[in-house]
């Protein structure tokens, strides 16, 4: 049997060995140095923006440093475990060990324990140093379960598996090298690929493993958890056991081999066991959403009740509630119903279910109650059906809209990942938001068949809560009575939809224009005090005044008495929808935002004063603290809540350029946008229910045309430009249905919506529009506005009938293109005064209408670039342009016009808004104003003959490039998202290495301003132009070259500046300047092949010219190399202009 | 103690045949196992210390099955491989400690005197803190021993043990196994060096393509070669010839030409006188002459 002494002996010898191995000393060295200067920069203020994350959550202080350690610990230990096997085999010294007398148990003991006590001792020495940094940074308190936790659950399970994993592969294949390449490479596999596979089952470093340590809920998924770190801990000590009966040693103790190929089996057997479990929670969850959806969508088209007042009691007791849920409704149908559907979380049982009073059958299908009335409810009939149910609750079967990748997605923050949760029932904390379906609601949830469905309607609601009295219990409407642990709310607002949160809470209140705000925080959670102390008396002016900033904005009120933000756990997460344009997070009245704000931006009161201060002190500004504090909180609040965009989606997608773009565009998730509109109007319509989201998103959008001008600067495709291109290959109907990406989809519903209203807009008038709007819209709120009632109210008022276009708008799949040329301002004499006349050309030479939204930014507009937030742009008018039609287009404005932005909506155009600044503006005394639209010709001047143009997206453009992505690349399909755009963002600094399109502004184009850029090299890429020439004769050849703008520049008013200088002097001698190096170009004539050099720093921007050569009738053309002495080349348009015969 | 070996064989995977029904009783004292590089001494000690099992054939050690009590027998074992190069990071006195811990001396006060006797005695004590891996070739070998010899073992198995060590520190070693051999103790001593064997052995085996093909005391095989070793003063030209001829042992140049030792049968055709031979003459006068005949006959 085992002899404690000999495992003693060996395990001391063991760590004395690797205590004295190199290796382990530089790598832990190196390590630990990495971390504590990270931790230095992250976790105290010596970094110059140290991430509030960090800070925010204390308990990422340990779990990020062990996350890392961990990742390193496991490469680590393959190798000095592998090599422990290699050693022996190689040492003759360990002959001498072999004889004595211990059994081979001992032996590997021994080693096991040497190691692991090594390792178990760098992992206290990381914890300690986290400590001391969590210590030091005296604002962020000390979870200490945390320390003990996720040593426990990170690295033990790692530690116990690589070790037993590494002895085992070391033992069956005798040689280090190939262990260790095998090993790495399934770390690497594992890393990369299999992490988020099966809700991470793969995952044995739980290096994507969600273990966010929430001060409200702690893991919040302990059991999974440790079915998870169960799998590796009990399949490393099967290893460890296999070892032992594998060991090229003579084996001295028959027991004791018999006992480790028990444990063997009985251990494997565990690890199977909890594997098969692990799978199961999610193969379960999958399962039962499949039943739900189909259920929904056989019931989806079932007669439901309208429920007008619900009175709901819900007792809460540990992990479940239990629920009454007394509803009063009336059969809006036209006939009458039998069949009552219902909705409740699948996990909650239900124990009766009674029509006025009396028990009727009902059955239970996963989130269903399909109740049968005994006699037909008649249309018109009110009555009051009961439902009583208790349990636990499931969130596994939430958000039935959202896709499998999606949902499988990490939610990560800087490297650490958090659970994503929909609801909590715990002992001290509950948290349950419509989604969870916690209460019946009337029919069914979310059906493919109908994706922008939504089921609302609007109720009076009543609940009483049975808690804990000392758990603070947060819902909508007033408390109005509070004893003996019960308490009740109401609320005399009609509300879609309501949430429940118990839990202990403090809160703060300040009334503002008669709305109580109310700021719920977890007790302790209070970091913002101390930073904001000095607001007090000024707060409820601050607020009420951001609070009318944004209803003047939306045109908007707000209904209700109260406004609750609620801090949630971190955990807490929610999704964009197919149905609607908010997220779980906002409920009516109330707003969840995460865990002390760790995920929002401009969070970091205390940094943030700091910053300021400092930055204050040394520009000797004289700003007080108070002024300080205001303007933090002010940028904290009015980009969280009203105008401000997410920080979080950049986590959330992979990061790239191109995503970034689009991601930027989207507004912040926590915005109180559904409290003016989506909980209190609706949009009703079972065929065209994607106008309630179309008639959000319209309201919503702000400076759309600005944030794409800005968005282009950063990367490929800008959201509208995105939308596009996906409606360039299927319509809208097909998009919704079909379309993946939420992000994609919202995109679309936004640039078709502003297009829809456009229409109307274009056709009754802008303001008058938005009065009807607004008008129309508060009449019908609290009820929902059937699609009809708007559409005869347009017809009535304005004679204009919406129906015939909706058809094309949901089905049709060609879109328009633009161009947009002959821009032209000039400052003009209107009888007294000076007023501005713009002047443009726009062409649609497409088979479908257009419309075009023409903005400007003049030396009057609101806002700035130095203010808060974006500079307006002032919509002036919307054009309509036919299938195959110009315009000549006048415009006159007041006030001298800084920018024109012209919004192409809907079309193929990239970019999809084009801005032109006017940096010269001449007077021009004799010309009379126009205001209007010109029809104009489009000659058809038969082109051909007299100029050819081969652009980059034409069929003569031809790409020449060796296959050189390696097959590793290629097998890890890193960075797919990035090949799966058309156009991406390129940073100039780093080209790609193969030819990718790109869309600039500076580019030629058609309806696409777009080249190719690949990074310079030998000559083994080009680029070609090929053409027919359809008469002989000499032509002159010329090149596009589009300036990219110069870095740290801007691009207005360029060319004044530079006036002085000499004859050298061009945009390739300024630092940072794009636009350097010469191409090689070959054009192919009847003479030969010539060479040109083009130097790009001298070409003109625009069309350079080549040469005159003479060409026959017949294929011409003109190829480009990578070879260049700059950074890149950049391929884009080659034209033939005919001069002579 | 006792080791009795029965009928032994050992075929490797690769079919090579390392020891053919080997039959030996080894008792008390210091053991010489002698033969030529691959006669199977490796694999016969390697069997004996349990480092390896046998394909057929027993062996027992005081009545006790190796095979099945593998966990007695090491608890006596002391072993010194052939290579004993590379050891792990330990300094000298913390190898010994460990072997001395396995070993069975568990208190660690009685550890410290045993290991510091055991580097006195192998004269390691100077260099006790000195690192294993940094000791010179003859150290390294005095360690060997000594982590051998610790804990007071009963079969004491060492392989080649003076290989590359210096005439000195051979007599020192020799004389420290004969010291050790005195208590009761089996001390078996394998070597392809003679002179190992003639000066502590009581008894030996001689060892020839897996095969015994002598055992009993050197001094039996002394005998066998008196009569049959001879000195030979002769010309170069003589020299040359008597090279062809017989087996030299060992050449002197003099000043005439070179005094030769040969071992033959009879040297017709040179003049040379008898000398006493000592167990490398018996040796190689075995192995030669032997050996042969005993294959012809067993053929």
């Amino acid at each position: 049997m085992l002899s404690m002494l000999n495992i003693k002996t060996v395990a001391r010898y063991e760590i004395k060995t690797l205590l004295r191995s190199w290796f382990l000393r530089i790598f832990s060295l190196l390590t630990i140095a990495i971390l504590v200067f990270f931790d230095l920069m992250v976790i105290t203020d010596v970094g110059p923006n140290p991430p509030w994350m960090f800070r925010a959550i204390s308990a990422s202080i340990p779990y990020f440093n062990l996350l890392i350690f961990n990742l390193v610990q496991a490469v680590i230990i393959v190798f000095l475990a592998s090599d422990f096997l290699k050693r022996d085999k190689k040492l003759d010294t360990t002959d001498v060990i072999y004889i004595r007398s211990m059994s081979n148990a001992d032996y590997v003991f021994g080693k096991t324990f040497g190691i692991l006590t090594v390792f178990s001792l760098l992992n206290i020495a990381i914890l300690l140093i986290a400590l001391i940094f969590n210590f030091i940074q005296t604002d962020t308190p000390v979870v200490w379960e945390a320390y003990l936790l996720y040593p426990l659950i990170i690295s033990l399970p790692t530690l116990i598996f690589i070790t037993g994993l590494s002895f085992f592969i070391m033992v069956i294949l005798r040689n280090q090298a190939i262990t260790f390449i095998l090993l790495l490479g399934y770390i690497a596999s594992t890393l990369f690929f299999l992490t988020n596979k099966y809700n991470h089952i793969f995952d044995y470093m739980a290096f994507k493993l969600p273990l966010m340590y929430s001060d409200f809920v702690g893991f919040g998924n302990m059991k999974e958890l440790l079915i998870q770190r169960g799998i590796y801990f009990f399949s490393g000590l099967a290893f460890i056991f296999l070892t032992i009966l594998l060991l090229k040693r003579l084996p001295q103790s028959r027991i004791m081999t018999r006992v480790s190929l028990a444990l063997v089996i009985v251990f494997t057997t565990i690890s199977i066991y909890a594997a098969v479990n692990y799978l199961s929670i999610n193969f379960t969850a999958s399962a039962l959403k499949a039943q739900m959806i189909e259920l929904n969508n056989e019931l989806r088209n079932e007669a439901i009740l309208n429920i007008t007042d619900y009175d709901l009691e819900i007792e809460h007791e540990g992990d479940q509630i239990s629920g009454f849920a007394k509803m009063r409704f009336i059969n809006r149908n036209e006939h009458p119903v039998n069949r009552l559907i219902f909705s409740l979380n699948p996990s909650l049982i239900v124990d009766e279910c009674s029509l006025d009073g009396r028990p009727i059958s009902f059955e239970r299908k996963a989130h269903t109650i399909q109740a049968d009335a005994a006699t037909a409810i008649e249309a018109g009939q009110m009555g009051e059906i009961s439902i009583k149910y208790h349990g636990a609750i499931d969130d596994e079967s939430c958000y039935l809209d959202v896709d499998e990748e999606t949902l499988e997605s990490n939610n990560t923050l800087a490297l650490m990942n958090i659970d994503k949760r929909h609801g909590f029932i715990q002992e001290d904390y509950v948290l349950l938001t419509p989604e969870i379906l916690w209460y019946p609601i009337a029919g069914v949830t979310y059906s493919p068949e109908n994706p922008t469905f939504q089921n609302k309607q609007f109720s009076n609601y009543r609940l009483t809560v049975k808690t804990d009295p000392n758990l603070q219990v947060i819902t909508q409407g007033e408390m109005v009575e509070n004893k003996n642990g019960q308490v009740m709310f109401s609320e005399k607002v009609l509300l879609p939809q309501i949430s429940l949160t118990i839990g202990k809470y403090e809160k703060k209140s300040i009334v503002v224009d008669s709305v109580q705000i109310n700021l719920f925080y977890l007790s302790g959670h209070d970091f913002f005090t101390p930073y904001l102390n000095e607001l007090q008396d000024t707060l409820a002016s601050m607020l009420g005044e951001i609070k009318q900033d944004y209803e003047r904005d939306l045109n908007l009120d707000y209904y209700y008495k109260s406004f609750s933000v609620v801090e949630t756990p971190i955990q807490f997460y929610s999704y964009s929808r197919r149905f609607a344009s908010y997220q779980e997070v906002v409920q009516p009245q109330v707003v969840f935002i995460p865990e002390k704000c760790a995920s929002l931006m401009n969070a970091d009161f205390k940094g943030s004063f700091n910053r300021e201060k400092s930055r204050v002190e040394k520009s000797n500004q004289a700003i007080s603290d108070k002024e300080i504090q205001s303007r933090i909180l002010k940028r904290f609040i009015t980009g969280t809540f009203t105008t401000g965009f997410s920080g979080r989606r950049f986590n959330i997608n992979r990061g790239s350029q191109t995503e970034m773009a689009r991601t930027l565009s989207k507004p912040s998730i926590y915005k109180a946008f559904p409290n003016y509109y989506s909980f209190i109007y609706y949009v009703k319509s079972g065929e065209w229910s994607v106008l309630n989201q179309a008639f959000e998103s319209y309201l919503l959008s702000e400076n759309q045309s600005m944030m794409s001008l800005i968005q282009r600067r950063i990367g490929g495709l800008s959201g509208d430009e995105h939308a596009n291109q996906l409606l360039k290959e299927s319509s809208f109907e097909q998009i919704l249905k079909e379309e993946k990406d939420k992000v994609a989809m919202e995109e679309v519903i936004k640039i078709k919506g502003n297009y829809l209203f456009a229409l109307i807009q274009n056709k009754i008038g802008i303001e008058a529009f938005d009065n009807f709007l607004s008008e129309i819209l508060i009449a019908h709120k609290f009820k929902g506005l059937e699609i009809s009632v708007f559409n005869e109210s347009l017809k009535e008022r304005f004679g204009f009938d919406l129906e015939p276009y909706l058809e094309n708008w949901l089905k049709s799949t060609e879109i328009p293109g633009f161009r947009i040329s002959d821009i032209k301002a000039y400052e003009i004499r209107d009888g007294e005064n000076t007023r501005y006349q713009v002047l443009f050309t726009i062409t649609n030479e497409e088979d479908v209408d257009g419309l075009a939204t023409v903005s400007f930014r003049t030396m009057s507009s609101r806002g700035g670039f130095g203010g808060g937030g974006m500079p307006s742009l002032d919509l002036e008018k919307i054009l309509h342009i036919g299938a195959k039609q110009k315009k000549e287009v006048g415009i006159v404005l007041d006030a001298e016009p800084r920018l024109m932005a012209v919004n192409t909506l809907v079309s193929q155009n990239v970019p999809s808004a084009l801005s032109h600044f006017f940096s010269k503006i001449d007077v021009n005394e004799k010309m009379s104003p126009f205001d209007g639209e010109r029809d104009e010709m489009i000659i058809d001047k038969k082109m051909d003959d007299i100029e050819i143009v081969v652009d980059n997206e034409d069929k003569g453009f031809q790409l020449i490039q060796p296959d050189n992505e390696s097959l590793l690349k290629k097998w890890l399909k890193i960075d797919n998202t990035e090949e799966d755009q058309k156009y991406v963002g390129i940073r100039f600094t780093r080209p790609p290495s193969n030819w990718r399109a790109t869309a600039q502004p500076e580019f030629y184009g058609k309806y696409v301003l777009s080249a190719y850029i690949t990074k310079e090299g030998t000559g083994d890429k080009q680029a070609i132009w090929n053409t027919e020439i359809p008469g002989a004769g000499m032509y002159e050849i010329h090149y596009y070259v589009g300036k990219l703008p110069v870095r740290g520049r801007g691009r207005s008013g360029g060319g004044g500046n530079r006036g002085g200088s000499g004859p050298g002097a061009s945009r390739g001698d300024q630092p940072n300047d794009p636009n350097t190096g010469s191409y090689q170009l070959t054009v192919f004539h009847d003479d030969g092949v010539d060479e040109i050099t083009l130097d790009i720093a001298k070409a003109e921007e625009g069309w350079n010219l080549l040469g005159n050569f003479y060409l026959s009738q017949g294929p011409a053309k003109v190829s480009l190399s990578n070879e260049t002495d700059g950074k890149f080349v950049i391929a884009d348009a080659v034209k033939w202009v005919k001069v002579n015969d | 103690m006792k080791i009795s070996i029965q009928g032994l064989n050992k075929i490797y995977k690769n079919g090579n045949r390392a020891l053919r029904d080997i039959n030996l009783e080894i008792e008390n004292g210091m053991f010489g196992l002698l033969g030529p590089n691959g006669a199977g001494k490796s694999s016969l000690m390697r069997i004996l210390v349990t480092l390896m099992k046998p394909t057929t054939g027993s062996i027992r050690v005081n009545d006790l099955d190796l095979q099945k009590h593998r966990k007695d027998v090491r608890g006596f074992l002391g072993y010194l491989p052939q290579d004993f190069a590379f050891f792990s990071k330990l300094k000298t006195w913390e190898f010994l400690d460990y072997a001395a811990n396995l070993a069975g001396l568990r208190r660690r006060v009685e550890r410290k005197v045993a290991i510091e006797d055991m580097l006195e005695n192998v004269g390691l004590y100077e260099v006790r803190d000195r690192m294993a891996n940094k000791l010179s070739g003859g150290m390294k070998r005095r360690l060997g021993i000594a982590q051998a010899l610790i804990g007071d073992p009963k079969i004491v198995v060492v392989d080649e043990p003076t290989t590359g060590l210096d005439p000195d520190e051979r007599i020192r070693f020799r004389n420290l196994l004969s010291k050790m051999s005195q208590r009761d103790i089996i001390i078996i001593l394998s070597t392809h060096i003679v002179g190992d064997i003639s000066s502590t052995c009581s008894s030996m085996a001689l060892l020839n393509q897996g095969e015994v093909v002598y055992h009993g005391p050197p001094d039996q095989i002394i005998k066998e070669a008196e009569g049959n070793v001879w000195q030979i003063n002769a010309t170069n030209a003589e020299f040359e010839s008597i090279k062809e001829k017989f087996h030299v042992i060992s050449t002197i140049p003099d000043n005439d030409g070179w005094e030769v030792q040969v071992v033959a049968d009879k040297i017709d055709g040179f003049s040379g006188k008898p000398i006493t031979p000592n167990l490398e003459h018996g040796y190689v006068y075995f192995m030669e002459y032997k050996v042969d005949q005993l294959k012809s006959l067993t053929l």
